[in-house]
């Protein structure tokens, strides 16, 4: 009876983990029995009742001790599994470092788009962004603007209680420093609460005089600007430092870390990307001053306004206020503002405007880095299929022993977690150490601030976690299935298993992403070389170039009259051969588009437009094949001319003569005007080397422009020229240090250009090996897996005769056909896109750039699958006989 | 480990740290102890029992022993439990918890001071 009862129990005890039945099992039957012996007395019904009982609390506590003991051994477990995937990992050496490159390559792409999308957009330093609103103006049937007339915004603010409102807009101003140089420093013209609205406290002093009219000549300056430029003069508060001509009092310092709400690229005028130096009061603004005033002005708008919501009011409050004055301007000036509306919208680094494309941006940014990630995810698993597939015994014999499949999961998920995390440090490094190895190696530091913080490092940690488990989950599930039989039977490898369709795509898409950057890559170097030795169009050599804006410079009087007496001065200075100005000229990085058609039709021919005066294209040596160039008779009022280059007349005129004939078209965005070619240019180059525009050129004096550049060639050297730009400009007052800091060579232009262009080929290499590695990691995966899968099916074609190159050939054939469709793929997009960037007729490169391209793409293929073929070549057929 | 983290016990490991006392005793010893001090009241099998301590020695709220080879009782080698100062600590921590429990049930008049 007792030891029916035992039995009966000991079953019970079965729900109890192993663990415990090991240690306890003995003590539990005694006690059980004791237990049992001492209810006897009591009659059989207390007997049956105790075994029941006892049995149902087995169960019951078995269960929770199970469920303890799965939490306890998955932590234990997790420690144990880590360092033993550290060890064996480090066995396998050359399998961990490329696996750890490619992870560093995908989670380091992601991390950087990260960087760059907070650096884009993120939030300039020193603002309190909580509450910080922009006010846009909506004209009917068009969008929003960011820009106010000026009366506009002194009746909103006004008007509208419970916001600090207040106007900005950006200027250059030339500051003469106590040494007596004059430097150009970036300026935002603002109104008195403009620091208010941001929610800056000024280092020291006040901000500007409440007066709005015949305000003081004050100026506002930043920390750094005191401290480095201005002799950190303890007394600067009460100071007079002169601002373009101006003496103007120091009343504020601003702190070191403010440097204006726009995102650092959004200032148009920054030239060294350290934000605005130094604050002026807006009623000094040159709009704002003299008899061309836009104090009254309701028509032009170009003021920014930003505000400050009190607390407790929402946007919608302050939109619905803002609108409701809006309206009422419209009703009091319906001439100018029947059509306005006007919104308030959150504060945004790069306009308020900006938020949703941004947005987009940041996303597409972001699917693109993860889609790298991705693909290296699918690599690093196709490698880590091949290492499982190769432990496969192992791996079965744990399952024999009673490892669970969860804890097997685990167990080869430890391995990805090492990978992973040790990828994304080295990303990370890469990324985060890039400005101070630039630093260190070229002894020039970086003006990039790259610091990672806690937010960069969780995310970092949740990729590395995220990564492991993309491509550490498909091999874990595959290796983890309970078939122990099979794989203990067979000495290597099971036939079952096949390379997933996602593994071979993969595979051939990243062949295809490689073949067009390469051809880029060999296009881009073939134009490098061509351009070293190929006709510009102009001469480079002994052509000077100084720009100037009229907008500050020559202010001491009528800036046109002026510029034109310092031109002819620098024409009459010995050693000049020719003087001309231009809003532009060849290589100058700044792109002029505009769409030009022929009279008469509405066919569209783009072309780089560049308004010029006259003896231009004489002073940088371009030549003129038919007609003239632009004159002096050139004029407003007189008919509009055109001089374009002979690839332009060649697309708008392919069979006639284009001399006297009309073309039409828009200059930035404003009405179309009809001009009539007079002269046309042999071909010369565009903005850049890579762009194979056409060139058109019109009247300077047609198309009046605030920024231009006076060129002049002449054979005396820097110094000498740089000395005869002064004398010239001596009336102009522009300082001497401006000058000199600002006359440039063309020849130096050209130097750059090249620079440029072999970078863009450069990149566009380093790109098209990280793509060629990414492939052969994909191949090596996707081949190797194939033969670990294959291992018997080959030793029995061995056994069978064979021979060894035989099987080589086969598994390097297989890598091929995996390379095949990507590399068709990555031509067929190759063609075109080359087609977009070749500046000249490319000949024979452009076959022998796509051979090459395709060749060492299916070279690498072949290379990376040559391990897994020479493995498959060296099986023993015995091996295969044994496992039968 | 704080005997505050551990608190409140679960009812199984109560009773045995009571029953331990400041004694060593094995498992069926446990549960006599436990059956004596409740007059027969509380029960525990063991099934619970042996939960409860595998529990308990991981938590360290008791320490085990391995008994002498030659045991008197004849059975199986036994394990002697006896109770840590982390026990015993918790003990306290617990009771002191369900005496301010059984505060409130006084105030409120559902039983009397102290007597059953």
């Amino acid at each position: 009876m007792i030891r029916l009862a035992s039995t009966i129990y000991r079953l019970a005890l079965l729900a109890f983990p192993s663990s415990h039945r090991s240690l306890y099992t003995a003590e539990m039957t005694e006690a059980f029995e004791l237990a049992l012996a001492a209810r006897r007395r009591n009659g059989g019904w207390h007997v049956l009742a105790f075994v029941i009982a006892a049995c149902v609390d087995n169960v019951r506590a078995g269960l929770g001790e199970r469920r303890r003991y799965q939490r306890l051994s998955a932590l234990a477990f997790l420690g144990r599994d880590l360092s033993h995937a550290v060890r064996s990992l480090a066995k396998a050496r050359s399998f961990s470092v490329v696996s750890v490159l490619s992870i560093g390559i995908g989670i380091g792409t992601v991390i950087a788009s990260i960087v760059v999308l907070r650096g884009f957009a993120g939030n300039p330093p020193g603002i309190t962004v909580e509450g910080l609103v922009e006010l846009l103006v909506t004209r009917a049937g068009d969008s929003a603007t960011e820009t106010w007339t000026y009366p506009d915004f002194v009746d909103v603010r006004s008007a509208v209680k419970g916001m600090t409102i207040a106007g900005w807009t950006t200027g250059e101003s030339v500051v003469r420093l106590p040494t007596g140089a004059a430097v150009r420093m970036d300026a935002m013209y603002v109104t008195p609460d403009y620091f208010t609205a941001m929610g800056v406290n000024l280092a020291s002093g006040r901000s500007f005089d409440e007066r709005e009219s015949d305000s003081p000549a004050e100026v506002i300056i930043r920390y750094d600007v005191w401290q480095n430029r201005l002799g950190a003069d303890p007394q600067i508060i009460g100071s007079t430092i002169v601002v373009n001509g101006t003496p103007y009092f120091v009343v504020g310092v601003a702190p070191y870390e403010f440097r204006g709400h726009l995102a650092p690229h959004r200032h148009t005028l920054d030239r060294e990307g350290t934000g605005f130096e130094l604050w002026l009061p807006l009623s000094h603004h040159p709009r704002l001053v003299g008899p061309e005033s836009l104090q009254y002005n309701r028509d032009a708008d170009w003021l920014h306004v930003v505000g400050r919501l009190s607390p407790g009011m929402s946007i919608a409050d302050a939109n619905g206020a803002v609108s409701s004055v809006m309206a009422g301007l419209a009703e009091q000036h319906p001439g100018s503002n029947a059509r306005k509306s006007a919104s308030v919208e959150p504060y945004f680094s790069l306009g308020a405007r900006r938020r949703f494309d941004t947005q987009i941006e940041s996303v597409a940014g972001m699917v693109v880095s993860g889609m790298v990630l991705l693909v290296v995810c699918l690599n690093v698993s196709g490698m880590v299929l091949v290492r499982a597939g190769t432990r496969e015994r192992e791996l079965a014999v744990r399952l024999a022993v009673g490892a669970s499949r969860a804890r097997l999961m685990q167990y080869l998920l430890a391995e990805a977690l090492v990978l992973a995390t040790l990828g994304g440090v080295l990303g990370a490094l890469v990324i985060f150490g890039t400005p101070s190895a630039v630093t260190w190696w070229f002894g020039q530091p970086l003006d990039i601030e790259l610091q990672p913080d806690a937010t960069i490092i969780a995310a970092c940690a949740a990729l590395c976690f995220a990564t492991s488990l993309v491509f550490g989950m498909l091999p874990a599930v595959r290796f983890s299935r309970p078939k122990i039989i099979s794989a203990l039977k067979a000495e290597a490898g099971c036939g079952s298993r096949r390379v997933g369709r996602v593994h071979r795509a993969t595979a051939a898409i990243q062949a295809g992403f490689a073949v067009p950057l390469l051809v880029i890559c060999g296009v881009v170097l073939h134009q490098v070389r061509t351009t070293a030795t190929v006709d510009l169009g102009f001469k480079p050599a002994g052509l000077y170039y100084l720009p100037i804006n009229l907008a500050v410079d020559g202010r001491d009087g009528d800036p046109a009259f002026l510029l034109r007496n310092a031109r002819n001065n620098l024409e009459r200075a010995s050693g000049v051969a020719a003087v001309a100005l231009a809003d532009g000229f060849p290589l100058d990085s700044d792109y002029r588009d505009a769409r030009i058609a022929r009279d008469g039709t509405n066919e569209i021919v783009r072309a780089e437009t560049t308004a010029v005066s006259p003896r231009f294209l004489e002073t940088i040596g371009a030549r003129i094949l038919r007609g003239r160039e632009i004159t002096s008779e050139d004029q407003i009022g007189r008919e509009r001319v055109a001089v374009i280059s002979e690839p332009l007349a060649a697309k708008l005129f392919p069979n006639a003569e284009p001399l006297g004939r009309r073309l039409t078209f828009a200059l930035d965005g404003n009405t179309a005007h009809s001009y009539v070619v007079v002269g046309i240019t042999a071909d010369l180059v565009a903005s850049s080397l890579g762009s194979k525009q056409p060139q058109l050129f019109v009247a300077l004096a047609q198309h009046p422009a605030t920024q231009v550049f006076v060129m002049a060639r002449s054979s005396l050297p820097s110094a000498a020229m740089a000395a005869t730009f002064e004398n010239a400009f001596t009336d102009f007052g522009l300082e001497p240090d401006v000058i000199r800091s600002n006359l440039r060579t063309a020849e130096n232009r050209l130097k750059n250009s090249r620079t440029e262009l072999a970078m863009a080929s450069i990149a566009s290499g380093v790109a098209g090996v990280v793509a060629l590695l990414l492939a052969a990691l994909g191949v090596f995966g996707v081949v190797g897996f194939m033969v670990a899968t294959r291992t018997r099916e080959i030793g029995v074609r061995i056994a069978l005769g064979a021979s060894r190159t035989q099987v080589l050939r086969g598994v390097l054939w297989d890598a091929l056909k995996l390379a095949v469709p990507g590399v068709v793929g990555g031509l067929l997009v190759a063609i075109p896109l080359v087609d977009e960037l070749s500046m000249y007729s490319l000949g024979l490169v452009e076959p022998v750039a796509y051979v090459v391209a395709a060749a060492i793409t299916l070279g690498i293929a072949l290379l990376a699958g040559l391990p897994a073929a020479r493995r498959a070549a060296a099986v023993e057929p015995m091996t295969a006989m044994r496992a039968e | 480990m704080d005997a505050l983290e551990l608190i409140p016990l679960k009812h199984s490991t109560y009773c045995v740290l009571l029953a331990l006392g400041d004694e060593e005793l094995h498992g069926y010893a446990i549960m006599q102890a436990i059956a004596e001090m409740t007059r027969g009241r509380e029960a525990i099998l063991p099934g619970t029992l042996y939960a409860a301590l595998a529990r308990m020695v991981d938590d360290g709220l008791v320490e085990e022993r391995e008994g002498r080879a030659d045991d008197a009782s004849g059975g199986p080698r036994r394990r002697y439990y006896r109770r840590t100062r982390l026990g015993r600590n918790a003990a306290r921590a617990e009771s002191e918890r369900l005496r301010a429990l059984l505060d409130i049930a006084r105030s409120q008049k559902l039983i009397q001071g102290g007597q059953r």
